[in-house]
């Protein structure tokens, strides 16, 4: 895909979204409790 | 204007910010709360920002967009470990570490330890002093180099200069300022990095002919460019260089000088707050610095330094105004992180020492005039450093980087998360990290793939604190106050939880 293998897109995703869902999830979670 | 005329200007605006924020940060800084923690008044964006640009030094400007350019894709994994170490420092560490802080009214991660295993003898305050010490001394003598070098880079001034004038203004704010001016300038510092880092693979790739260009034209050059585990492919050189990667972000759990940024916090509030900032700015900050390396590749193919990638495509790709706005980027880089270790080992000295150990009964404002005295003196001995040595590199960057978050990261771990963990366990994980991080640079790596020194220092960190906490005693009341601070930290985030 875009002449870069699958690894590469499934490194990159796992970099970047991954921290961010589990911020967001976090912060969510912490300003309903409130 | 001349380009260099330009280049001046915005440096010396730069400056005088600086210089600003450290007068501003003055009237917090006469006692020893203000000095080193700025009250625990600071709101999230700060604490996120500074967070960052602490922890992210002149290594990822030059050093990050250089291992782009070198080995392509393959970096990626630093991001993965970079965005993870961020996002876990603060879901998972920073509210109940700063629960634990503020029943304490802790300043430093020594204090806390001595609290939180009830330690009478001030052996944490004497274990953290011997490694902030040599970490720091190597760590800002290695930014000062850097400092130096990109003044000589940018602007014409000697190396010697460079180092001079970056160094003066660093300590004018530090010890003027307190940790108000540091984290306040951090956030001035941080942001300058965040733009820089965004609009530059942006602009490098419209210059090098778009995505499609970019990778043809790096496939031309090496195809392993192109592919996660790099030229050594599916190797046991390939993986150990992938989890050393990844290994860089570790620190971003437990690093002493990040966690002080917590402590500092006005409320827990600004945590949940600044998480979100915290991790959407470290993703800016390693995929611009990667992605940029990637299009220098297909700009600049060749250079004999890769870390020089940067400069080559801030000087190439743009007017001479923005050329001096990326030399500011590189000095506040590492401006950023030299403010915090130097305030971090002045706070090692002044507060861990003298007033815990040797004089108790000083006031708080002669305590915080030793520490703006200690700052001075572990600058001076940094720059003396930087000159002898020019040839100090980010070796020595990732090197103190990984011996600070193995002596101290662990144990902070196994305190927080672990109610059997003993005094004991956590003075033998403190030694056993730090001793085998440095151990393992000066006898092992080479014979052993070259892996990154965090991974056997945590490792050791870890099995020496479980282990010795296993055969000695906690603390008698440690569990029941590990029990109300795991209440205090989850109740709150459910409606009808206690208050």
């Amino acid at each position: 895909m875009l002449g870069l293998p699958w690894s590469v897109w499934l490194l990159l995703l796992a970099a970047s979204g991954g921290g961010l869902v589990i911020a967001l999830r976090f912060h969510g979670r912490h300003r309903r409790g409130r | 204007m001349s380009a260099s005329g330009w280049i001046l200007a915005v440096l010396l605006l730069y400056g005088l910010a600086l210089l600003a924020i450290g007068v501003w940060g003055g009237r917090e800084s006469k006692d020893v709360a203000g000095y080193y923690v700025a009250g625990k008044k600071l709101p999230s964006w700060v604490i996120a920002f500074s967070t960052n640009a602490t922890g992210e030094s002149a290594w990822l400007l030059l050093g990050l967009t250089g291992m782009g350019y070198a080995v392509g894709f393959h970096a990626l994994w630093i991001v993965l470990g970079e965005v993870l170490g961020v996002t876990l420092g603060w879901v998972l560490v920073a509210l109940p570490f700063k629960e634990y802080t503020d029943r304490y009214d802790a300043i430093t991660v020594p204090d806390y330890l001595e609290a939180r295993f009830r330690d009478t003898r001030r052996v944490f305050q004497l274990i953290g002093l011997v490694v902030i010490l040599t970490m720091v001394t190597a760590y800002t003598a290695a930014q000062l180099t850097a400092i130096g070098k990109a003044f000589g880079a940018f602007s014409g001034t000697t190396y010697a200069a460079g180092v001079l004038i970056g160094a003066a203004i660093i300590l004018f704010y530090t010890t003027v300022g307190g940790f108000k001016a540091v984290a306040y300038s951090d956030l001035l510092q941080g942001v300058l990095m965040f733009l820089a880092l965004l609009a530059l693979p942006f602009v490098g790739f419209a210059a090098a002919g778009g995505w499609s260009a970019v990778i043809e034209n790096l496939r031309a050059q090496d195809p392993a460019l192109l592919t996660v585990m790099g030229s050594a492919g599916i190797t046991t050189t390939g993986v150990a260089s992938a989890l050393g990667f990844v290994a860089v972000g570790l620190a971003f759990l437990g690093a002493p000088q990040l966690l002080v940024r917590w402590i500092s916090a006005r409320d827990r509030r600004q945590i949940v707050d600044g998480s979100l900032i915290a991790v959407v700015c470290i993703i800016v900050f390693d995929l611009g610095a990667v992605f940029s390396g990637i299009a220098g590749r297909a700009l600049f193919p060749g250079l004999a330094d890769q870390e020089t990638i940067l400069p080559a495509m801030a000087a190439g790709l743009f007017p001479a105004v923005l050329t001096g706005l990326f030399l500011v980027a590189v000095l506040a880089a590492s401006m950023s992180t030299v403010d915090s270790l130097l305030i971090l080992a002045s706070s090692s000295v002044a507060r861990d020492v003298v007033q815990k150990i040797f004089r108790p009964g000083l006031s708080e404002r002669r305590i915080a005039g030793i520490g703006k005295l200690t700052t001075v003196v572990i600058g001076a001995t940094a720059v003396v450093f930087a000159l002898e040595q020019v040839r100090l590199i980010f070796w020595f960057v990732l090197f103190a980087w990984s011996g600070l978050a193995s002596a101290f990261t662990p144990v902070v771990l196994c305190s927080l998360f672990w109610k059997r963990t003993t005094r004991a366990g956590a003075i033998a994980g403190m030694l056993a990290g730090f001793g085998t991080a440095v151990v393992w640079v000066v006898a092992f790596k080479a014979q052993f793939f070259d892996l990154y020194e965090m991974i056997p220092g945590f490792a050791a960190g870890f099995a020496a604190t479980i282990l010795v906490s296993l055969v000695t005693r906690p603390p008698d009341d440690a569990a029941e106050e590990f029990d109300e601070v795991r209440r205090a930290v989850i109740g709150r985030q459910r409606p009808g939880g206690s208050p």
